[in-house]
């Protein structure tokens, strides 16, 4: 089923004069292939959560529609859409066993799609062999652990064969060695179903990791959509770049003058060390990822481009150790992680308190020394506008 | 440890002793008047110990019509004021505008004192030689018959003493099951929405069993409040409830002690000890059968 998003935007009233309305969704608009596993992600408030309700039906949107392949299921009350929704407290009904709390949308069931209760009763095993607890249907929710839970509240919005399936922070109440197995299952469910899902989230390595897309929200407006690992390495922006990977990328402030990157006061870097594709951001952008309706024209960092403050932002595994390297930092220590090392140091210009890099271990600095040189790998350096944190350059 | 032990028990000390002389002690001493035939109080003598109280209570035929008074209204009340307050309590919790007007209305007779609240019943439902009351006004208006609520027949003064109760036990339940309502997650009621549960499946599938503590806490008080009824038929029918045939079991005990034909703590202790095991019957069943049908 693919899902198509067009212009669809929330406002929620204000209560009182002084309380103004909040646009919780701003002209969303977006196309969700057929079989998908999605990621809305963004920090809390950015609307995710409302955009999963809209979809589901249980939020109306102010403006814009919703499809379902071709059908305009906007006016279409929720149970009428198809859609199974897991709820981040997954709302498991207490007072029933896992094997009632499956069959219960099946119950709901009218007319000539009423089942009988044992064909109930096999559709409610066969979800629960999908998702492996055919062996607690007997069980009351309150017996149940946390991840055990949270298939049981999957395998009830997959019992009724829903065309979306909808997740809210599916993995937010589950502790980090569950999330890791867990986010694995949603990933091992969603293909074995072939069902286009959409699930939210504000961990941003959980969306990573299993969406085929993800799409980055802040403040009710669509930052980028793209595979992980296309946004990943060609952010639009600076929330984009901050907001995925960990450790964060390494942003410093810095300025354009007269074709060379500076950060701080030092020239650190020319056009050459960049390399030829070292080019503004709008041409190495994949075609919907053009959507966002930024504009920006392309062409290389040219010799005469006028001065401007600017962010530079470095990905840690952009960095390496080398002795002649341009950008030189203060020490603070080494972490040895095994395979890799993470060099801690810090710099004037950089914005926060640690930059964090990730080296090979061959490559790692002398302890001894006070000061490190870093040379930068092509394709990890991104330049932002200081006023407007869009993408300016960067090199793909 | 030990002392700790001995603290704690010093500061249960005063807390006891007020239970112990005002509790345990006049509760035992109510089961030894029971058993004591012809207690006086001044002199402090018995004639002899047995069951005689029970046998004459059992067979004074105004402890019957009391018992009877009494299971008729727990059973007429109880199940009516639970279900009505269930349903107001829902359509509070449904509504938006004016919310806070309705739950004030409602619950403004848990507020008004008893003897107002009968003097009112008196307006609406007494014949006068001037009136025959509101309520014959309205009956009048169907075209049926005078009815005398206060002076009548049985059913007629059973009817308004029910009536009377249910008005006066339902704002506290209405108040304690809308707060137990507005406790259920509202994930729930969207869960059920979007698998497409109707109205009446939500509130019986869902609805009911998670508040299913709180109703089965308010049948039990509810049963235990109705059977010792006593205030609310004196506010109607007036301290000689015998001559009214509208005794009922707590009326029978005070009439025993200290009425007109009082001076008979034994059987009134009889009495006590009657209701105190019927109630503590009912309450075990109420347990029994919550055990199947209450979710915790």
């Amino acid at each position: 089923m693919k899902v198509t998003l067009k212009d669809l935007t929330k406002r929620f009233p204000g209560r009182s004069r002084k309380d103004p309305a909040v646009t919780a969704v701003n002209d969303f608009d977006f196309e969700i292939p057929s079989g998908q596993l999605v990621g809305l992600l963004g920090p809390s408030g950015c609307g995710k959560s409302t955009t999963l309700l809209m979809i589901c039906g249980l939020e109306k949107p102010t403006q814009g529609r919703i499809f379902f392949d071709d059908e305009d299921v906007t006016d279409i009350p929720p149970e009428e859409r198809g859609v199974g929704l897991v709820f981040q407290n997954y709302a498991l009904y207490p007072h029933m066993t896992v094997e009632q709390n499956i069959m219960f949308p099946l119950g709901n069931l009218k007319g000539e799609q009423k089942l009988s209760k044992e064909e109930m009763k096999r559709r409610a095993l066969e979800a629960a062999k999908l998702v492996q607890i055919d062996q607690l249907m007997g069980r009351r929710p309150k017996e149940l652990s946390g991840g055990q839970q949270q298939r049981v509240a999957i395998a009830r919005a997959l019992v009724k064969m829903p065309r979306v399936l909808l997740m809210d922070e599916p993995l937010s109440n589950l502790d980090a060695r569950l999330r890791l197995q867990t986010r694995v299952e949603i990933r091992r469910i969603q293909r074995e179903t072939g069902i286009t899902t959409i699930f939210v989230t504000h961990d941003q390595e959980e969306a990573m990791s299993i969406s085929d897309t993800i799409v980055v929200m802040k403040d009710g407006v669509v930052q980028q959509i793209g595979r992980p690992q296309d946004v990943y390495d060609d952010p639009n922006n600076l929330f984009v770049a901050k907001f995925l990977g960990t450790p964060p990328i390494n942003v410093f402030s810095g300025s354009l003058r007269g074709g060379r990157l500076c950060i701080g006061e030092e020239e650190v870097f020319s056009i050459d060390e960049l390399g030829a594709d070292f080019v503004a951001a709008s041409a190495s952008d994949s075609a919907d990822s053009g959507s966002d309706g930024v504009r920006r024209e392309p062409g290389k960092l040219a010799k005469d481009a006028g001065d401007t403050d600017v962010w530079i932002g470095i990905r840690p595994e952009g960095f390496y150790v080398d002795e002649k390297g341009p950008l030189t930092c203060t020490l603070k220590g080494v972490e040895v992680m095994g395979r890799d090392v993470t060099v801690l140091s810090s710099h004037p210009a950089f914005d926060g308190e640690t930059i964090r890099t990730i080296v090979d271990s061959e490559n790692r600095p002398d302890t001894g020394r006070k000061e490190v040189h870093f040379r930068v790998r092509p394709g990890k350096i991104f330049v932002f506008s200081k006023e407007t944190g869009e993408r300016l350059y960067g090199s793909r | 440890m030990e002392t700790n032990n001995k603290k704690a028990w010093l500061y249960l000390l005063p807390a006891g002793i007020f239970l112990a002389v005002f509790m345990v002690y006049p509760l035992i001493d109510v089961f030894i008047y029971s058993l004591e035939e012809s207690y006086n109080f001044a002199s402090q003598t018995s004639r002899g110990t047995g069951l005689f109280n029970f046998s004459y209570i059992l067979h004074d035929p105004y402890f019957l019509q009391a018992v009877r008074n009494t299971a008729l209204c727990v059973a007429i009340t109880v199940p009516i004021s639970t279900g009505l307050s269930l349903l107001i309590a829902f359509g509070l919790s449904s509504i938006k505008a004016l919310k806070n007007l309705f739950q004030t209305i409602y619950f403004l007779p848990y507020v008004t004192n008893t003897l107002a609240v009968g003097l009112v019943f008196m307006i609406l439902f007494k014949k006068t030689a001037y009136t025959d009351g509101m309520v014959n006004l309205l009956i009048h208006f169907f075209h049926g018959p005078t009815v005398d609520f206060i002076d009548g027949p049985y059913w007629a003064k059973m009817f308004v003493l029910c009536f009377y109760v249910i008005w006066i036990v339902m704002p506290f339940k209405i108040l304690i099951l809308t707060s137990a309502l507005a406790s259920v997650d509202v994930s729930y009621y969207n869960a059920a929405k979007v698998d497409g549960t109707k109205g009446w499946r939500i509130f019986l599938r869902i609805t009911l069993p998670m508040i299913s503590p709180t109703v089965f806490y308010l049948i039990i008080t509810g049963f235990i409040g109705a059977f010792k009824e006593y205030s609310d038929a004196v506010a109607l029918f007036g301290t000689d409830l015998n001559a009214a045939k509208m005794n009922t079991i707590v009326g029978y005990i005070y009439d025993m002690l200290y009425g007109d034909a009082g001076g008979y703590p034994s059987y009134a202790a009889a009495a006590a000890i009657l209701l105190f095991a019927i109630i503590l019957t009912i309450t075990v069943i109420n347990l029994l059968v919550s055990r199947k049908h209450v979710y915790y």
